[in-house]
């Protein structure tokens, strides 16, 4: 390298320098907490022995991803990869809306409102299963009494699998909206007010300025979560899946996931090595799945792609 | 200047987490004292073995020390070992011992509840026992008082774990009813003894009942149907191919194209249809005896064993009469190797935890302190003989692990208070009388069909409360969930276990 | 500035929409509290109800004659909550905002490196090793407090994107032409810009310890002086669930007694969701700053 370019790339470093340390508290965390446990993914290909440690333990190949492909297993991918996108869809727009209404309302309600729904989310799975049991449950659940005064039939909630994927999507947007709506609603509140202004100085209407400020400005924002959450299409809440429907036999065509499946598969084996493969596999194709979209959005929309 | 802040700011943070480190020793370092204080002064003699199992009631720190404190000197004199007690509660138990045997940490000595014996062992956690002669030494009062059962221990020949001493025989068909119910239907029964009725009786009673008390849940279900009415040996502790005749044939069947499990499931569906069945009974979280006792449900299916009427009667809260229909019982296969006592493979004292081990079979006063604490402590002895909890307690003890049949010898332990005074004899006698299923001793290993099992698990799981508890036609669903798991391998899963069975008979 | 017909049409229909969402949302929460009120017995029988037949303070009283357990349970949940919070904000905003610099050399590496962590996970027994071999924090407050939740790539995205799209690089180019420092830059002009994302990630970062049993469940064995109120209420639940599934396999004893009713699982659930209520609206004023747009202000 010429002298010119040594000293550039070097003040350039030096330049950059405080940044790089700024940085290194969260790349050590990271580092320790994520990567140094990674080389134990390869318990997915290994048949473990405790006496031989990890690396001492034989290779299997994929033996130990067989049984997430068996023939009666096939549901339980179509499960986890049509709820994530329900979730994903129905989350993104809830999530949106309200955080536009609330950002544009000035009352004191506001602040009530937003604690409200954000109350859910602090509620463990396990109390949301009891809480969905009250509602649904046979015989003395608030639902079936009000189909009884009203003079209906009282349904078998827990037995009649079609219901469930609109009550889970349900019961996932109203534990989860109020979350997702607060980074939605950080964004649009660091927005710049001129736009706003001139906008309003132009003479446009609250339903244009959402329509042609708010909305394309939070597109970014948008983008990133959504690519992460596709990222993680593979897994799911296993609390959701578990818990609120009961471990109800009946509904499992419905309700099983891959994460479900895992455990109630090896509740019995205690199998290190096959819930190690279910971990990769869900892995893999999350980031297939990232990176395949981040291509998409290099080519179609370059700012917002992650990398 | 803004490299001092900078520098200000990852001080701090280092500071912080520094200063959290040593709070997190100092606290764990407080807890752990009374097991260092005395490794301190022990002379070097002395090993030290870590034993790990479940725990209904988790000990309180206090109470555990002082029970290991009160073994270690009987222990440190009699045999120069002394135990560092590891007491969990149920679901972190299997969870945490995975993580210790698979991380390597000290854990000499444990229990395989909750784990599964057989994955236990194909994860080469436990030990030989009979490698150098291990338990021949230092086990041999083990083994004599388990001999009769210790061979259910044995996998592919290898002995791994030692059976603990307990009921392993029971009659089936076992159904237990709340007493005041009874009354209130006018039906005279017998409050001391098991009543021996038939099938018409029973269902004569349970329609007494139902037409008295609409209100209530007249037949509580719960997952025993198989165990419970079923005349079949279980081979390997899943119901994918079962021993139907398990006294004289080795022929292993599909439990759920029997006659038999058509019948039972037949029997629930009928009751289901009549009402003695809550609709919630699959969601519900209520266990049969707290609804029983809440006076929400009247009857449930139950094992009959020595000492079954105090012990469901304490249970529940209040009085219940015991039926039994038939007089089936049986030693299955499985019952030895269900939770037996093992050592870890990558133990560093194996003769120490040996040792140890068979102290808690052999010896009186070491058994009551694993199980129950320390005399007047944890429990009083009254007048009668009966243990039980000292008077103003309440029940809230320092040790009192709740799981006596857990221990290594229960039978050389006090009897609790509820049970007669000669239970163990009865049970004993229970055990020796019942036939024992051919397969006695047999384990199978189902490692190379995990991907069959872990299908046929979800399927099962789908179906089994909707048939098991009544909510759907027999014969309808039976069929169904037969051709599903034919789909998903149950045939070859069968015929592995009759291959692996009949190669283990030959070399008997 | 006239209020457009459209404009008041779009406030009373927020308003609308808005108290629909909130009561759906409040309402379980109602029965919670309601269920915790309600004798034993009661809700034994006849399920959760809004009115239940027989109110009671009784799950309560049993939580008062067990405090020590419970209030130790809720320190450790408050220790945690605050130090891990305030740990964890600080080093992801710090590492957000130095990915949201342009230019910066090995930016994409930096950006990969953080997003496989999102992506890929060791596996737990790897995780536990890790941690339990390598940095013996078993059994110990770090344990809680480091594994999993001190900081993840997800929050640390959405600084990111925070800066890239709130702090317009022309404010950026004019500090650094006054002649301010990269750190300067950050403290006096990106930091207080950023007040939103600040209390949004601390709150993500709290609530996510707050409600944490998972670490405890792998991490503490021995030390149960160490369970935090999540913890706590978690273990009764599966201890339950353990016992009831199998209750026909192994004689249980009287041990399902020893665990709580479900009145006062219900009691002890409100306790562990009530010091987040009480907080949250103290918090909430750093991202609601009542920015009113569309200019009824003009």
């Amino acid at each position: 390298m010429r002298m010119g370019e040594k000293k550039r790339s070097l003040m350039r470093f030096k330049r950059f320098l405080p940044i790089y340390l700024m940085m290194l508290p969260g790349l050590l965390y990271l580092f320790i907490n994520s990567y140094m446990p990674l080389p134990g993914l390869v318990l997915a290909f290994k048949n473990y022995n405790a006496n031989k440690g990890i690396y001492g333990s034989p290779w299997v190949g994929f033996k130990n991803f067989k049984y997430l492909f068996a023939n009666d297993a096939w549901y339980i991918t179509r499960n986890t990869i049509l709820y994530n996108l329900a979730f994903i869809v129905v989350n993104t727009c809830l999530a949106i809306a309200i955080a536009i209404i609330l950002s544009e309302m000035s009352s004191k309600m506001k602040k009530v409102y937003q604690s409200s729904i954000l109350m859910p989310f602090m509620l463990s799975t396990v109390i949301v299963s009891y809480l969905v049991y009250a509602f649904l449950g046979t015989d003395y659940g608030q639902l079936n009494s009000l189909l009884v005064k009203l003079g209906g039939q009282p349904i078998s909630w827990y037995v009649e699998s079609k219901y469930w994927p609109f009550i889970l999507v349900f019961v996932n947007a109203w534990k989860g909206v109020g979350y997702s709506c607060i980074v939605y609603i950080a964004t649009i509140t660091g927005f710049d007010t001129s736009y706003y202004e001139a906008a309003v100085m132009d003479g446009a209407s609250k339903w244009q300025q959402i329509r042609l400020i708010t909305i394309p400005l939070l597109k970014s924002t948008v983008i990133m979560m959504t690519v992460l959450a596709i990222g993680r299409i593979f897994y799911s809440d296993f609390g959701l899946f578990y818990q609120v429907p009961r471990n109800s036999g009946a509904l499992f065509r419905v309700t099983n996931t891959i994460d479900t499946y895992v455990y109630r598969s090896l509740l019995e084996l205690g199998d290190i090595n096959m819930s190690a493969a279910a971990g990769f596999y869900q892995s893999i194709v999350g980031f297939l799945l990232v990176i395949g979209t981040n291509l998409l959005l290099r080519k179609k929309d370059p700012e917002n792609a992650i990398f | 200047m803004k490299v001092k802040r900078i520098l200000a700011v990852l001080m701090s943070t280092i500071m912080v987490v520094g200063m959290l480190a040593a709070c997190g020793n100092s606290g764990s370092s407080e807890t752990n004292s009374s097991a260092s204080e005395s490794e301190a002064d022990v002379p070097q003699s002395v090993e030290k073995v870590v034993m790990g199992f479940l725990g209904f009631s988790v000990p309180s720190a206090e109470g555990e020390a002082a029970v290991e404190a009160a073994i270690n000197e009987i222990t440190r004199e009699k045999i120069g070992v002394e135990v560092d007690l590891l007491i969990m509660d149920g679901m972190s138990y299997a969870q945490q011992m995975t993580l210790m045997l698979s991380g390597n940490e000290q854990l000499d000595i444990f229990n395989c509840i909750a784990m599964g014996f057989t994955s236990v062992v194909n994860n080469g956690y436990t030990l030989d026992l009979e490698e150098n002669n291990l338990i021949q030494t230092y086990g041999a009062g083990a083994m004599e008082v388990m001999a009769d059962y210790i061979d259910g221990c044995r996998f592919d020949g290898t002995l791994y774990g030692i059976p603990q001493n307990k009921d392993y025989a029971s009659y089936q068909n076992g159904y237990i009813i709340a007493a005041d119910d009874l009354d209130g239907i006018g039906y005279s029964y017998s409050a001391a003894e098991v009543n021996k009725i038939t099938w018409d009786e029973l269902e004569n009673i349970m329609v007494q009942l139902h037409e008295a008390y609409p209100e209530k849940n007249t037949f509580i279900p719960q997952r025993v149907l198989v165990g419970g009415s079923i005349f079949c040996d279980t081979i390997g502790n899943d119901n994918f191919g079962v021993m139907m005749k398990p006294d004289t044939s080795l022929e292993i069947s599909n439990l759920f194209t029997s006659p038999e499990y058509m019948e039972a499931c037949q029997r629930i569906y009928r009751w289901n249809q009549m009402g003695y069945i809550s609709g919630d009974a699959m969601t519900s979280d209520q266990g049969n005896t707290e609804a029983v006792g809440s006076n929400a449900g009247i009857s449930y299916l139950c094992n009959i064993k020595a000492g079954v009427i105090t012990q469901e009667s304490a249970r529940c809260g209040k009085p219940v009469v015991a039926f039994q229909i038939g007089e089936v019982s049986l030693v299955a296969s499985s019952t030895a190797s269900s939770n037996p006592w093992c050592i870890n493979s990558n133990s560093e004292h194996p003769e120490a935890a040996m040792k140890l081990l068979n102290a808690f079979y052999t010896d009186p006063e070491l058994a009551n302190l694993l199980a129950y604490g320390i005399k007047d402590v944890d429990y009083v002895i009254a007048g009668d003989g009966h243990y039980s909890f000292p008077e103003g307690s309440d029940g809230k003890v320092g040790y009192h692990p709740n799981i006596s049949w857990l221990m290594p010898n229960q039978f050389l332990t006090g009897v609790w208070e509820g049970n007669s005074l000669d239970v163990w004899e009865q049970t004993e006698a229970i055990n020796k009388s019942a036939p024992v299923s051919k397969a006695s001793g047999f384990m199978f290993d189902n490692a190379e069909l995990s991907t069959e099992y872990a299908a046929l698990t979800n399927i099962y799981d789908e179906y089994r409360d909707q048939i098991e508890f009544g909510f759907v036609d027999p014969e309808v669903a039976i069929p169904e969930m037969v051709q599903r798991m034919n789909n998903a391998g149950l045939e070859a899963y069968m015929a592995a276990k009759q291959q692996q069975l009949d190669d283990w008979s030959k070399d008997q | 500035m006239i209020e457009g017909r459209s404009d008041r049409i779009f406030k009373v229909m927020s308003h609308i929409v808005m108290v629909l969402v909130s009561l759906a949302a409040v309402l379980p929460m109602l029965l919670l509290a309601a269920s915790s009120l309600t004798e034993n017995a009661i809700l034994l029988k006849n399920g959760y109800s809004y009115f239940p037949e027989k109110w009671t303070l009784d799950n309560y009283k049993y939580i008062l004659e067990n405090s020590d357990k419970i209030f130790k349970a809720y320190s450790i949940s408050i220790v945690l909550t605050v130090t891990g919070t305030t740990l964890g904000t600080a080093i992801t905003v710090l590492l957000g905002y130095g990915l949201s610099r342009p230019n910066l050399p090995g930016k994409s590496v930096l950006m990969i490196f953080v997003v496989v962590t999102m992506l890929f996970n060791g596996g737990l027994v790897p995780t536990y090793m890790n941690y339990s071999n390598t940095f013996h924090l078993k059994n110990t407050f770090l344990g809680l407090l480091i594994p999993g939740l001190l900081m993840n790539g997800f929050h640390v995205m959405l600084v990111k994107s925070y800066f890239t799209v709130s702090v317009p690089q022309e404010i950026m180019d004019a500090a650094e032409i006054d002649g301010a420092s990269e750190f300067r830059k950050f403290s006096k002009v990106a930091l207080p810009l950023a007040v939103p994302i600040i209390a949004t990630i601390a709150l993500f970062v709290g609530i996510a310890y707050w409600n944490d049993w998972n670490n405890g469940y792998i991490y503490l064995s021995t030390n149960t002086d160490l369970y935090s109120i999540q913890n706590l209420l978690n273990r009764m639940q599966q201890n339950l669930q353990f016992i009831t599934q199998n209750a026909s396999t192994m004689s249980i004893g009287t041990a399902a007694k020893d665990i709580p009713s479900e009145g006062v699982r219900m009691a002890i659930s409100v306790l562990g969701v009530l010091p987040i209520l009480i907080v949250y609206p103290f918090v909430q004023r750093f991202f609601i700053k009542g920015i009113t747009l569309g200019g009824v202000k003009g």
